[in-house]
């Protein structure tokens, strides 16, 4: 996955601890300019928390997070200067847009917050209403007025309000109708495509990974499975645990079914041990490092499938 | 006549609690502005204004509710006595609502040293003896109109503060807060904009049960003689002067008791009329009406 140009976004071994429980541990990837990184892995396996840490609004207990090469820095101008540059789109689109605000505040707070609101400002936010498929939206309507995909584009626009080079997309359509999915989907692509946009989707939808993901990152309880090239990856996946969830993904059933635990046991060796068919004792006593299947691809597995 | 539009739209058990506690409460402020012109509060009148024997009048003609034992007319003093008791307990619950409202919102928001250095204080304030705190603090602080004020304000900003506390702790996890936090926005803004909005049902509803609490914490300073200063009356004041004479002339206990009563009485159906529009999903604006 290492290329010559600078990523967009680098995690460097990033830890995330609350007291005792690990959220993220030994996180490392990299979004690359103009790509769309795939994260997938089930509830808890710490997803959320590499969006929130992207967003600056947690810090790594270790570890560094790299924007353009450069590390976040916390500091509150610094961290205005990166979030500048990143969009967002929440899962939850009821409770991502303030319902006192109208429109027009709601795709306007990023300028505002910048400093950029200006005489071109009501302008702009029409344009991106536009853009994302509410041309007829009132800019003094209020968010209330609409349904979850109505919600999810304004959503959209605010996130493309400040022109972002990154956009960050934590499960952007699993609150919406199955019909509505399609629609904002076509429209993130068609936005990354014309924008040129660097993302990180995460979701659980596998044929939506593999149609538009080019790098897939794998997390089991907060580490790393597998990492490499989506298509590649979903079409011949090396690590257990990938196999398992992308026939889990494939069948559309809950993978977490598969066990009938809500909380799989642990191990602080491999985590996937205690369910992997190919758990050797070896994988019980040590942490499997990350081993290159390709230079671009990289499995966390003493064991991988050939 | 015009049909009264104060909260036409509401359900119709929180609207008419509300208009029955705006009723009373501007019956009383009424009577209460109309002071200057019921008579004279400090007039001693002591060759009418007592009986033969040298009692305090009931009710007659000249003096509706009667006159004290100093021959002063009781309907004046009950008066003047509402615009003292009034604006004390009105000043002092929005002050102890602001007071509360900005700690409880700053150590919410902010979090680290200020919010536990800020809860402490407001643990403090919780743990107060009503009462017997506003005795020391009077004991403390000059004699006036505003130490009552000062006094009831210092007892009462720690309980809003501790429900506006809880309330932005709440809302500091909703989506388009951390939204803001995560597109840079200011954080006294967000503070501003996202997140006092979302308390006004909160500090609506509370706000006239705090009125109606300081109205009656005022009283009780008064009437046990560290609220507000003699001669001029406070409801408080006058029925604890009115006690004394409840064998022979109650009405001196009776009226200010009344006016007590049906103050506190309003401000809690305005707060019931609130609370049942709240529960019943309506949403207020910031003049609710």
């Amino acid at each position: 996955m290492s290329g010559l140009e600078l990523p967009i976004l680098h995690f460097e071994h990033v830890t995330r601890r609350y007291d005792r429980f690990i959220a993220l541990e030994d996180v490392s990837f990299v979004v690359r300019k103009g790509k769309i990184l795939g994260l997938v892995g089930e509830s808890g396996s710490g997803k959320t928390t590499c969006i929130r840490l992207a967003l600056g609004l947690e810090r790594p207990s270790a570890g560094r997070i790299r924007f353009m090469g450069r590390p976040y820095s916390y500091r509150s101008k610094e961290m205005k200067a990166i979030r500048r540059r990143i969009g967002f789109i929440f899962q939850d689109p009821y409770d991502a847009l303030d319902p006192h605000l109208t429109l027009e505040e709601i795709i306007g707070e990023p300028l505002r917050a910048h400093g950029l609101w200006n005489v071109t400002a009501r302008e702009r936010i029409r344009g991106l209403l536009d853009r994302v498929g509410l041309p007829d939206a009132s800019l003094r309507s209020y968010p209330t007025r609409y349904s979850g995909g109505g919600l999810q584009r304004i959503a959209i626009a605010r996130a493309l309000a400040l022109e972002p080079e990154l956009l960050l997309c934590d499960e952007p359509t699993s609150n919406l109708d199955v019909s509505m999915q399609a629609q904002i989907i076509n429209l993130l692509m068609e936005l990354q495509r014309e924008r040129g946009l660097a993302m990180v989707f995460v979701t659980h939808d596998l044929p939506l990974i593999r149609r538009i993901a080019d790098d897939l990152v794998v997390l089991y309880a907060g580490r790393v499975m597998e990492c490499g090239p989506a298509r590649e990856i979903a079409a011949r996946p090396r690590h257990p645990y990938t196999i398992v969830l992308l026939s889990a993904m494939e069948a559309k059933i809950p993978h977490r079914s598969a066990w009938d635990e809500a909380n799989p046991p642990v191990s602080p060796a491999c985590p996937f041990a205690p369910r992997c068919w190919k758990a050797q004792p070896q994988c019980w006593k040590e942490r499997p490092p990350r081993i290159p299947v390709r230079p671009d691809w990289e499995v966390a597995c003493f064991f991988p499938e050939e | 006549m015009a049909p009264i539009t104060i909260a036409s739209g509401w359900p119709i058990e929180a609207r008419r609690s509300l208009l029955a506690g705006i009723a009373l409460i501007g019956a009383v402020s009424l009577i209460a502005l109309l002071a200057p012109w019921l008579g004279d509060p400090y007039y001693q009148d002591f060759a009418t204004g007592l009986s033969p024997a040298g009692l305090p009048l009931g009710p007659n003609h000249t003096h509706p509710l009667g006159t004290d034992s100093l021959g002063r007319d009781v309907l004046a003093r009950v008066a003047l006595a509402g615009r003292v008791s009034l604006s004390i307990g009105i000043l002092a619950a929005l002050l102890s609502l602001a007071l509360g409202a900005t700690v409880g919102m700053m150590a919410g928001f902010y979090g680290g040293f200020l919010e536990a250095l800020l809860m402490r204080l407001t643990d403090i304030g919780l743990a107060l003896p009503t009462t017997l705190a506003g005795l020391a603090m009077t004991a403390l602080l000059p004699a006036g109109l505003l130490r009552p004020v000062v006094i009831i304000t210092l007892l009462f900003w720690a309980y809003p503060a501790r429900l506006v506390y809880n309330e932005t702790l709440r809302m500091r996890r909703r989506g388009f807060v951390e939204a803001a936090v995560a597109m840079g926005e200011a954080r006294y803004r967000i503070l501003l904009r996202h997140i006092l909005p979302h308390l006004k049902t909160l500090l609506l509803t509370y706000a006239p049960m705090n009125a109606a609490a300081a109205v009656m914490m005022e009283a009780t300073l008064s009437y046990l003689g560290a609220g507000v200063p003699l001669p001029t009356p406070s409801w408080g004041n006058m029925i604890g002067e009115g006690q004394g004479a409840l064998a022979f002339a109650p009405h001196l206990f009776l009226a200010p008791a009344a006016f007590l009563l049906l103050t506190t009485l309003g401000f809690l159906l305005i707060a019931e009329g609130f609370k049942q529009a709240h529960s019943r999903g309506i949403r207020f604006s910031w003049l609710a009406l």
